[in-house]
């Protein structure tokens, strides 16, 4: 369970490959504010990527001009990452996991996006409905596991 | 073959082509991946396309040289299994040339 939020952090792009990178230099510098984002930067940054990139080229079907916001926020001991859209609905939990790569030959090209944020997150959520999509993973605070 | 910076969706998209005539022209690549600051599915697509490629004519192709963060996306993903990650250039002329 989420805590109460005490901070939040948010940036709004534009639907464009070339935004990308800013989202990078966002979190890295909110990383360099915060020890909770600095634990999770680059597994944040890689779920950013998945997710904005998927928007992008299919979401909105590569048109520029759509805003999509991303939020940060602290809790405790969880970081949760929103990115909320208006583009066409696609749910993430409901794509199946790619099946064990045993050789080159056999390997699919795609679908790998959704499996590292899978794996690098400690849970997923999804809404969609008349206010847009809101695609929520959570990162859990690994300084107090183990 | 060096690659530098992100392979993100952008980077990957500025070295398709590039990677496309490796895959073309060579049977046994190393790519160095040591001044890849980052890497997501996009970046990972280029490197198995271009393994694809050149394993479909009897060559092969290994990574060498992430670093930490680089390497956790390589083996999150499951790739390594099928494109193998070296720590170093020796040990990737070998894997390419054995």
């Amino acid at each position: 369970m989420l805590h109460e939020p005490s901070n939040v952090r948010t940036i709004v792009i534009d639907s464009r490959v070339e935004e990308v990178e800013r989202l990078s230099t966002w979190v890295e510098a909110a990383a360099s504010e915060s020890p909770l984002i600095a634990a999770h930067s680059f597994k944040v940054q890689v779920c950013i990527e998945e997710a904005v990139a998927n928007l992008i080229l299919h979401g909105f079907r590569g048109e520029p001009g759509h805003p999509i916001e991303v939020c940060l926020t602290e809790s405790v001991d969880e970081l949760l990452l929103e990115i909320k859209d208006r583009g066409l609905p696609f749910d993430p939990r409901n794509v199946a996991e790619p099946e064990l790569l045993t050789s080159i030959e056999s390997v699919p090209i795609g679908g790998i996006g959704i499996h590292l944020m899978r794996n690098m997150t400690r849970s997923i959520d999804y809404a969609s409905g008349e206010t847009g999509n809101n695609l929520s993973l959570v990162f859990a605070d690994t300084r107090t596991e183990g | 073959m060096r690659l530098n910076g992100r392979l993100d969706i952008a980077g990957a998209a500025a070295i398709d082509m590039r990677m496309s005539l490796l895959a073309g022209s060579s049977r046994a690549v190393a790519v160095d991946l040591t001044n890849v600051s980052f890497l997501a599915s996009m970046g990972i697509r280029t490197l198995l396309v271009t393994a694809k490629s050149i394993s479909s004519k009897g060559g092969k192709m290994v990574c060498f040289g992430a670093n930490h963060d680089v390497a956790s996306v390589i083996e999150t993903s499951g790739i390594s299994m099928v494109l193998p990650l070296k720590t170093d250039l020796d040990a990737a002329v070998a894997a390419v040339t054995s």
